[in-house]
């Protein structure tokens, strides 16, 4: 196929883009996609705070703001910032590595496509029996107590988005690891791409504890498990150590790219080749992924007084004050 | 123009100052009244405090670094500085140095505020039991706070009595799904786990009791369902002498004759025939396991600063709640149990909720 040859029309270029897999065009969907949940998740925002501008109001009942509740985090987190960060991430890690795409474009185009149709299968509880309402992370106790199907459709819908945003973050280390031009070492790496590959790491190790994590959920409210029972012999706070074992590394996966757009940024604009501090960068990115893992505990730091708690609060000095972020 | 400019950015930050004062003593954090909100409280200021100092020094530098360095008209590329061991040690030391300060008495605080052993002294000694130092039970359902005082074999509900000036400590569970247990002036959140008991102590200084009025409010502080936010109780602080006689006027409780209007003991009866005599308990001597006290404790119900928690207290809401609970707290466990109530039936009710009362 001819570089110089262009679609023309509407539709042809429609099909182009569903059936793509070039890397610059997958950056575009994950933004189109990831603007258009960001627009959801900034409604259900607004209806919120709607509720809360009057004292005693009744705008939406208090299961509803519940619902609202959950999936303003959910779409947030999952189908809008991290969307949105894979499509700068994709635009712009095989150009400045000089590949010519990513290490695996089929999986490239299948990670988005799960993550928009997880996307969209969760968004379609609101019209199927009701959204989830048992918060973005889903505590074992009260999502085991939920009624009618919501929290099954958090479940699921997160599974398969998860299972996108895993593949993508393979397919990112993979292609960083391997496709790097002759002649860029590591150390010679833009701190974009630096960021991209601790993020992607990280994906790597975050990812499969929440798949694991809702997958006992799942048991639980569907096949009659009783993994978060504890009136026979399970546990719920076991539940919260998993979610946040994905869920610390989840806000640093959201922020890394984010730093490495502004370290980026920096050099550029002041014309400084900005080694050193793009040393500094990397081994802070590097010894992140293995504090993250560590500090997430004071995630549940209020959940009981241990003295094994009090080493990881002393650890994470910048969030000593978190309380289920 | 720039006197303008002086004069707005005179008022925004007067107007800081003022709203910062916003904040009533029976429920801000911000304005501690007890020991433990007092460490949590200066633990926030310290935190505060060195991150306006990091935020305000970072900023300074940068915006001077950005005027000076700025780009003057020329195309030359400016010269390539290859690192600096110097500002490499003083930016690595200078956090570790805040991390220290800020973490020593996170540390300390830390373990001073877990320490529970006296009361496990206490409960092991028969004598005392939980009397002195109090010890409270604190057990979360969906949507009521149930406290026992298990040295004095006294159950109550959604009104927690505690006295002033000492320390107090807690057990706490829940009944059905994970809550949490905060008195924001006073300390807290603790969660209230179906898995385990927590243990923690709080103390409730009389001087800033008194501003408050010696009510504060506690709320529930993880999401537990459609009701979350509605799953308040109250706070009684009270001298320990207030506290004594109280305990006493519930021990000596006898819930068989308080009702003495005629529909006051109509109201008995509907009590019992309706079913409600099943869950709720009229004495606070409640000898029944925990899975069976399946709803609040209502002995001294009259007594109470709100109806379920929420409603303010008089006749009118007494009616509302019970013709309609579901409107009120969506999701609650009572809706449902016992059909629709006749006028005469809901003022019997009404009549007799209000004896139900030790100080009375």
């Amino acid at each position: 196929m001819s570089t110089l040859a262009r679609k023309k029309g509407f539709w042809p270029t429609v099909w182009d883009y569903l059936t793509t897999v070039d890397h610059k065009k997958i950056a575009i969907l994950y933004l189109i996609a990831g603007g258009l949940f960001f627009v959801i998740g900034g409604i259900e925002a607004l209806l919120m705070r709607i509720q809360l501008a009057i004292p005693e109001n009744d705008f939406v009942s208090a299961g509803t703001f519940n619902e609202l509740m959950t999936m303003h985090g959910t779409t947030m987190i999952f189908l809008a910032a991290t969307p949105l960060l894979f499509a700068y991430m994709n635009a712009v890690v095989p150009l400045q590595i000089g590949a010519r795409d990513v290490a695996f474009p089929f999986l490239n185009s299948l990670g988005f496509w799960l993550f928009f149709f997880g996307g969209v299968f969760l968004n379609l509880s609101w019209f199927l029996g009701g959204a989830p309402d048992a918060g973005w992370t889903a505590y074992a106790s009260v999502a085991l107590n939920s009624p009618g199907h919501g929290v099954d459709f958090y479940i699921l819908g997160l599974q398969i988005s998860g299972l996108g945003t895993l593949i993508s973050g393979i397919n990112f280390l993979v292609t960083i690891i391997n496709m790097r031009a002759p002649g860029m070492t590591y150390m010679r790496m833009p701190l974009f791409t630096w960021t991209t590959f601790v993020a992607s790491g990280l994906i790597l190790f975050a990812f499969p504890p929440l798949t694991v994590g809702i997958a006992l959920l799942m048991f639980d409210r569907l096949f009659g498990g009783n993994f978060f029972n504890p009136a026979l012999g399970g546990n719920t706070i076991i539940y919260e150590h998993i979610f946040w074992i994905f869920g610390h590394p989840e806000v640093y996966i959201l922020v890394l790219p984010a730093f490495g757009i502004f370290f980026r940024n920096y050099s550029n604009f002041c014309s400084e080749k900005i080694v050193w501090v793009h040393i500094n960068g990397v081994c802070n990115s590097v010894d992140r992924i293995f504090r993250i893992h560590g500090v997430g505990a004071p995630h549940v730091y209020n959940r009981s007084w241990s003295d094994c708690q009090c080493d990881f609060c002393s650890c994470n000095y910048d969030n000593w004050c978190a309380d289920r972020n | 123009m720039k006197k303008l400019k002086w004069r707005l950015l005179l008022l925004l930050s007067v107007m800081t100052l003022v709203l910062s004062g916003c904040g009533e003593p029976f429920i801000s954090t911000l304005i501690p009244a007890g020991e433990v909100a007092d460490e949590q409280f200066s633990l926030m200021m310290l935190s505060t405090a060195i991150m306006v100092i990091v935020v305000a020094v970072v900023t300074i530098i940068f915006i001077y670094v950005l005027m000076k360095f700025r780009r003057k008209g020329s195309d030359k590329i400016p010269v390539q500085v290859e690192g600096s061991h110097k500002l490499e040690i003083i930016w690595t030391v200078i956090p570790i140095l805040l991390l220290i300060v800020l973490a020593v008495p996170v540390v300390a605080s830390t373990f001073n505020l877990a320490d529970t052993d006296p009361m496990k002294k206490a409960l092991a000694d028969d004598k005392n039991g939980g009397k002195d130092p109090l010890v409270v039970n604190v057990r979360a359902s969906l949507y009521w706070w149930e406290f026992e005082y298990p040295g004095y074999g006294v159950i109550t509900s959604q009104d927690l009595v505690l006295p002033t000036d000492e320390k107090v400590y807690f057990n706490l569970k829940a009944s059905d799904v994970k809550h949490s247990f905060w008195i924001p002036p006073v300390g807290g959140k603790i969660d209230t786990n179906t898995d385990n008991e927590n243990q923690f102590w709080l103390k409730i200084d009389s001087k800033r009791a008194k501003e408050a009025e010696n009510i504060f409010y506690g709320k529930c502080a993880e999401l537990c369902g459609p009701s979350h936010a509605l799953m308040d109780f109250k706070v009684k602080a009270v001298s320990r002498d207030e506290f004594n006689s109280w305990i006493n006027k519930m021990k000596n409780f006898k819930a068989e004759t308080v009702a003495q209007t005629a529909s006051a003991k109509q109201g008995e009866q509907v009590f019992k025939d309706k079913g409600c005599i099943g869950c709720h308990a009229v004495s606070p001597a409640d000898n029944r396991p925990e899975q069976a006290r399946t709803a609040p404790n209502l002995a001294n119900f009259a007594d109470r600063e709100r109806v379920a928690g929420i409603l303010e207290h008089n006749e009118e809401n007494i009616k509302n709640w019970l013709k309609d609970p579901e409107k009120y707290k969506p999701g609650n466990t009572m809706t449902g149990t016992y059909g629709k109530l006749t006028e005469e039936e809901l003022q019997a009710l009404t009549d007799y909720l209000q004896s139900l009362s030790v100080e009375k």
